[in-house]
């Protein structure tokens, strides 16, 4: 750089205005920037150039274009004012209803948590039936005929459909109790305290006539429940096998039905 | 401008557009009518000055006036009312032109129909003004269309015209420069002769 722009400046001088580049600067570079910075805090903005001679012809014409425009028409400003005056549906629908629409989805979000938490594992009910029917049969009893050999106890659980397993089976051994004249063997589960003295027509030695309040005549024994049940207990009747548990009492009961299934069904 | 506080009987109300904004705003829809009346030409204008199509124009103003209206609600009342509408109107553009370039890529070979011309000789004279601004807009970027509209076309001091478009003075005065500077070969190229002064 030249000594000219680098070079100390006289004390008291004002700095030279910048002339651009290509212009010598004399004043140091740092007087450069004083007088710089102070040019610019005074200035005001500068106004904007006036366009150019040879373009106002053309701009004449193009503002009378660009403001001779038109008011609407008609048809515009009637649907301007359609549309202005229609409310958007949904947006104020959800603004009005937002709360009762939010305390609705937290109400059914409760439900379906209390309804998670409080419903029985059906994992551990399936494992006490499997062990129930894994349980010592005595020879002859009705649990024998009930599943039938090679049964999956998984797959006999009994089901909630009270409908009558459909197909039979010829091979299917007969119990001494004459139940094999095109009867079939159906389990009935049901709750004591549902259990009416009745029952359902026709269901089961126990609506028809057997005692509910004396089951203990047709106890034959009284085992520990398996695990899976709980503190429960297992008791074999003649005509069945009966559950304890909680003061619920549960009987499964071989009962001979009209239809001509022999496989085991619960009702 | 007139207040509406000394309005002499039997003169014509001084409402101007900014008035029944206002208005608007505070709820009184009688205003609706004369406000859209009085404010389609200048939405309009700013339309197809910023979209240099007149078509578009047309639609960009009535979706810009529904715009404005639905904004009036919440609108500050300290600030000025022709920038905010200005504001929302380049907004707006700027959407459109980027929606229309999107639309335009996807649908490349599609040639777009000419508008028809309506019919009235002073109306196809008005289409034809229009038409050769339009072109000439046409050149320059969206930008450089925005600053050249504000200041050349609706002759808007620097500092207002920045702050509507959001940029600052000195780049305003950048574009315009530019702008100047395409329109001015324009007119170059497409003068027999060249360009007289």
């Amino acid at each position: 750089m030249s000594e000219q722009r680098n070079g100390p400046t006289p004390q008291g001088a004002e700095p030279e205005p910048f002339e651009g580049h290509g212009e010598s600067l004399r004043p140091s570079q740092e007087d450069w920037a004083r007088a710089l910075r102070e040019r610019y805090r005074g200035a005001q903005p500068a106004a904007l150039e006036a366009p150019p001679a040879e373009l106002e012809p053309a701009l004449q014409r193009w503002r009378r274009a660009y403001r001779g425009g038109a008011g609407p028409s008609a048809q515009q400003t009637r649907a301007f004012l359609d549309a202005a005056r229609r409310r958007p549906a949904l947006l104020p629908a959800l603004q009005r209803w937002w709360p009762a629409l939010a305390a609705a989805a937290a109400a059914a979000l409760l439900l379906l948590a209390l309804s998670w938490m409080l419903a029985p594992d059906p994992g551990a009910e399936r494992d006490a039936l499997a062990a129930v029917e894994r349980s010592p049969q005595r020879p002859g009893d009705a649990s024998a005929t009930r599943l039938g050999p090679g049964t999956d106890p998984e797959r006999s659980r009994p089901a909630v459909d009270p409908t009558p397993a459909a197909g039979s089976s010829a091979s299917e051994p007969q119990s001494e109790r004459g139940r094999a004249q095109g009867s079939g063997a159906a389990l009935a589960a049901r709750d004591e305290s549902a259990a009416s003295p009745q029952g359902p027509s026709g269901a089961s030695p126990l609506a028809a006539g057997a005692d509910p309040r004396a089951p203990a005549a047709a106890e034959k024994s009284i085992r520990s429940a398996p695990s899976a049940f709980g503190p429960g207990e297992v008791i074999d009747r003649d005509d069945g096998i009966e559950f304890r548990r909680n003061g619920v009492r549960i009987v499964l009961v071989e009962t001979p039905t009209p239809t001509e299934s022999t496989e085991p069904s619960l009702r | 401008m007139h207040s509406p506080h000394h309005r002499s009987p039997g003169a014509p109300p001084p409402e101007g557009p900014e008035v029944l904004a206002r208005a608007l705003g505070a709820g009184d829809e009688a205003q609706l009518g004369r406000w859209y009346a009085l404010e389609f030409p200048v939405v309009r204008r700013l339309c197809l000055g910023f979209l240099a199509d007149g078509a578009e124009a047309d639609d960009a103003a009535q979706e810009a006036l529904l715009r404005l209206r639905r904004g009036l609600a919440s609108f500050d009342p300290a600030r000025a009312y022709p920038a905010w509408r200005n504001s929302v109107v380049a907004n707006l553009c700027r959407d459109r032109l980027r929606q229309a370039e999107r639309r335009r890529r996807r649908e490349q070979g599609h040639a777009r129909p000419e508008a028809q011309p309506a019919a009235g000789a002073q109306r196809l004279e008005q289409q034809e003004f229009e038409a050769d601004l339009c072109r000439a807009l046409a050149l320059l970027s969206p930008r450089e269309r925005e600053v050249f509209v504000l200041i050349d076309l609706e002759e808007l001091e620097a500092a207002a015209a920045a702050e509507q478009l959001g940029i600052e003075t000195s780049s305003l005065r950048a574009y315009l420069s530019l702008a100047r500077a395409k329109l001015r070969e324009r007119l170059r190229a497409h003068a027999p002769g060249g360009l007289t002064p």
